[in-house]
């Protein structure tokens, strides 16, 4: 998945669920129920009010799971990035110390914290990482059940748009995917 | 080496230093959303003189930001019929969004409130609070972010309506 098809779930999910949730609070009523639509088992018990409701409730929640999944997707890209990039530099390595420090790097980058990741690039646009790492503590926040006090909240455009523009930096582009 | 008791010493400290600036920041961002409801009930009022049509409540939301900790901060409920509208508080602590142009960063904002029916949103961001609070309006799905005034209020109204 790339950061794009993120995006694009993001975005389908939640024109779906507002075109649904209209259609049940405006014009559910209004249908022709005489027809085929009222033998429908499935639709013709639904209510109207059910559909706002149930579309209300998964609207409320959607923005924050979208930040998760973006700054995962986005992760998961810079990631690979890296390690292509220092892997790739490994091959030109000879001496036995220097390659064994470089596979530790390799293990850091793979599984090590994202945040000293993220680190290496202030070099390039240090606010820009600040940018980015208000996305992933807001990312934190969310995926450890949003129990602790909020941390500065981030919308998913905001958060689509840093990540875009960190990866555009970097010249990976938003069609890269893991 | 610093012992256990100079520790929660030191800490404390800290948070006798801390509480006041939490305070204040809490104190100024609560009134900042008053005022902003107390702005949209006005356009309300003009719109609906008589308050025959809307009726307009406001609700306790619960909040717990960063830096802050938990406190109250007021929100409205308007309805038209059956129909809601809410203006809901949703952080004193926001990133920033995106200028209009996609160009130019805003920085920071200093808080944010949606009005949304649930299923739409407009999102409020207070971008300037010195010397007033100044408010910027943008559709969740939209890319132009204007200033919150008395038109750009009622556009995202009706919208939510229609």
């Amino acid at each position: 998945m790339t950061l794009r098809d993120a995006w694009h779930w993001y975005v389908t999910t939640r024109n779906q669920l507002q075109l649904f949730g209209r259609l049940g609070r405006k014009h559910w009523d209004e249908l022709p129920w005489d027809g085929s639509l009222g033998r429908d088992n499935t639709l013709k018990g639904l209510e109207s009010g059910a559909i706002v409701t149930g579309s209300v409730f998964c609207l409320e929640h959607l923005d924050d799971f979208a930040v998760l999944i973006l700054f995962s997707v986005f992760e998961s890209v810079v990631r690979d990035q890296v390690l292509s990039e220092v892997e790739d530099e490994m091959t030109r390595l000879r001496h036995a110390v220097i390659v064994q420090i470089v596979e530790g790097a390799v293990q850091e980058i793979e599984h090590g914290s994202f945040y000293r990741v993220l680190e290496v690039f202030k070099g390039r646009d240090a606010g820009l990482v600040e940018e980015v790492n208000q996305v992933r503590r807001y990312r934190n926040w969310v995926a450890h059940g949003r129990r602790t006090a909020k941390p500065a909240a981030v919308d998913p455009e905001t958060a689509f748009r840093r990540l875009k523009e960190f990866l555009d930096v970097l010249g990976i582009g938003t069609e890269q995917g893991f | 080496m610093e012992t256990l008791k100079d520790f929660i010493a030191s800490q404390a400290q800290k948070l006798r230093n801390e509480e006041p600036q939490a305070a204040r920041q809490r104190d100024e961002w609560v009134s900042a959303v008053d005022r902003l409801n107390q702005q949209i009930r006005s356009w309300l009022t003009q719109a609906d003189p008589d308050h025959e049509v809307l009726e307009v409540r406001e609700l306790p939301y619960q909040l717990r930001d960063e830096g802050i900790g938990s406190y109250e901060a007021r929100g409205l409920l308007i309805s038209l019929g059956r129909r809601q509208i809410r203006v809901e508080p949703i952080a004193r602590n926001v990133a920033g969004p995106l200028s209009a142009t996609g160009v130019i960063h805003v920085g920071r904002a200093y808080g944010r409130v949606d009005l949304t029916d649930g299923l739409r949103k407009f999102m409020i961001f207070r971008v300037e609070r010195d010397p007033d609070d100044r408010w910027s309006i943008i559709e969740q799905d939209g890319f132009r972010r204007q200033p919150f005034d008395q038109l750009a209020f009622e556009h995202a109204f009706k919208t939510l309506l229609e």
